[in-house]
């Protein structure tokens, strides 16, 4: 049996193992899904809870259990943060009489994906994902990716008319 | 997605994760994560305006479907009790609600040779209650000078744009923040804060002038019973010439909402319980328009859409986006042919895709 000092060096070595190899991605992820302002909250709230479900070491593809963590955080500071969200992009909303270029309204129309939307878009155009890999990743049906995508796709063209 | 959309969307989330913060310490403490975290937020008040558009308003999450040994543990929400969890999608007559749903929804009966009608309800998770209204001028059917008025008892949580600090104001001889939203093109929002409890929130393009012409007795707000329940807003005298446009709504309890689209991007006609036209007013200057002898409003304007937004019954607002450049007339004309059935009815039309948790059945 370790000593209890012993233990505690080789739990932090690693959790300090774990943050440094899949902390990055769960960052970038989650400034895909919530912006800079809030993404290392998410993330670091993310990995601590995470980290602390019992065995954690043993989960299989923590990587993707992650990220699963991230996108679940990042659901819940959508349901909190929302109406500020509203008021923040009413804010910066273009002037409706000048003529919109087609990005800001690609970006308006990414912001107003929902966080399980932008979740499978940021996948699959940034991560250049598969569909079964980010059904895989999100823990989510193929089916439920695909038809994601198609309706991701559908609001996204209408911005770039 | 297509060739054409593919490299913009790229170049978009290349520059969100552009501006992802630096991974840092490893974490191990809840406490000192949140002590840190709230130095580090300060510096990111300078990120632009368009990567805190990335932070997100729209549709309520999906529902999605976990596996019971594989699923992260979830942060522990301070929503509302009242809230929904997101679950599996289920029918909306899955359990009760106290709260006020939809009751009619849309059927468009012509629709264009080509095109097809897909629905979609989504049930909304519940969030801070809060109670809005809107004021404004209405003088020959234009609709200017609005001031959205929102009140809660909690303390609102507004982000200085840009990282320019809100700055003090006297409001009835109080202590108030007001904050300055600019735009890319002009466009500008300034939101004012006041009271400590119910806690008063104005918006509009120029709310402190607004404010300078009423008094403490404009606003009031009567408590609930129910101490869990937001107090509500009351208007005494307004400023002359001003008027009450949209009437105080509690809004932010758990909703259905429900769209039908029209081909790909034709049309889309949406239903929910809060009244767009509270938003829309922060968006630019509105007329007045008939639709089927119910007044309803529209955007001066000239846009890539047309927007109509009209008040169908108590606890149903009707909101009609046109994407394919329709004109404001025949925008007009087809939002006379809009007809709303219940939701049984509605249901066995269209069978729609259903999102979200369990919410109550709409009823009459």
């Amino acid at each position: 049996m370790k000593p209890r000092a012993a233990t505690h060096l080789e739990d932090e070595r690693q959790l300090d193992d774990a943050w440094r190899t899949f902390g990055p991605a769960a960052l970038r992820f989650a400034t895909g899904l919530v912006g800079p302002f809030d993404a290392h909250d998410i993330a670091t709230t993310a990995f601590l809870r995470a980290t602390r479900q019992q065995d954690w070491t043993g989960i299989e593809h923590f990587d993707r259990y992650l990220l699963r963590a991230v996108r679940n955080e990042a659901q819940n500071l959508y349901r909190q943060q929302r109406r500020r969200w509203e008021r923040d992009l009413a804010g910066i909303r273009p002037d409706v009489a000048e003529e919109r270029s087609p990005d800001v309204d690609l970006w308006r129309a990414v912001a107003s994906l929902s966080v399980q939307h932008r979740s499978v878009v940021f996948l699959a155009y940034w991560q250049d994902m598969t569909e079964a890999d980010i059904a895989d990743t999100l823990g989510v049906a193929r089916s439920t990716v695909h038809r994601t995508l198609v309706r991701a796709r559908i609001t996204l063209r209408k911005a770039l008319k | 997605m297509t060739q054409q959309l593919d490299p913009h969307l790229k170049a978009i989330f290349d520059e969100i994760v552009s501006h992802t913060p630096e991974l840092g310490p490893t974490p191990t403490d809840a406490d000192d994560l949140h002590a840190n975290s709230a130095g580090r937020r300060s510096g990111w008040l300078t990120i632009a305006a368009a990567t805190i558009m990335v932070a997100g308003v729209g549709a309520v999450a999906l529902a999605t479907t976990r596996s019971p040994v594989d699923t992260p543990a979830q942060a522990p929400s301070v929503t509302p009790s009242s809230s929904a969890s997101p679950t599996t999608p289920s029918t909306p007559d899955a359990e009760a609600s106290e709260f006020p749903e939809p009751t009619l929804f849309p059927v468009l009966e012509a629709v264009p040779d080509g095109l097809s009608a897909t629905a979609i309800a989504q049930s909304t998770p519940g969030e801070t209650l809060w109670t809005e209204a809107l004021i404004g001028r209405a003088v020959d059917g234009v609709l200017t000078d609005t001031v959205a008025i929102t009140v809660q008892d909690q303390p609102f949580d507004i982000n200085p744009m840009d990282g320019a600090p809100a700055t003090d104001a006297d409001v009835f001889g109080g202590p108030a923040m007001v904050y300055e939203y600019g735009s890319n093109n002009g466009t500008s929002v300034t939101h004012v804060t006041w009271g400590s409890g119910p806690y008063f929130l104005a918006s509009g393009a120029q709310p402190l002038a607004f404010l300078d012409n009423a008094t403490a007795d404009t606003f009031g707000v009567t408590q609930q019973s129910d101490p869990t329940q937001p107090p509500l807003l009351t208007f005494g005298q307004l400023p002359d010439s001003y008027a009450i446009v949209a009437a105080p709504r509690l809004v932010g309890h758990p909703s259905l909402s429900a769209s039908l689209s029209i081909g790909a991007d034709n049309y889309d006609i949406s239903v929910g319980t809060r009244n767009p036209l509270v938003t829309m007013s922060l968006v630019g200057p509105l007329r007045s328009t008939d639709v089927t002898g119910q007044p309803g409003w529209t955007f001066m304007s000239s846009l890539p859409t047309q927007d109509i937004t009209w008040q169908v019954n108590e606890s149903t607002f009707a909101y009609l986006k046109i994407n394919d450049g329709t004109s404001a007339t025949d925008a007009a004309a087809l939002a006379d042919t809009i007809t709303f059935v219940d939701w049984n009815t509605w249901v066995e039309r269209y069978d729609p895709a259903i999102t979200g948790g369990p919410t109550a059945p709409p009823t009459d």
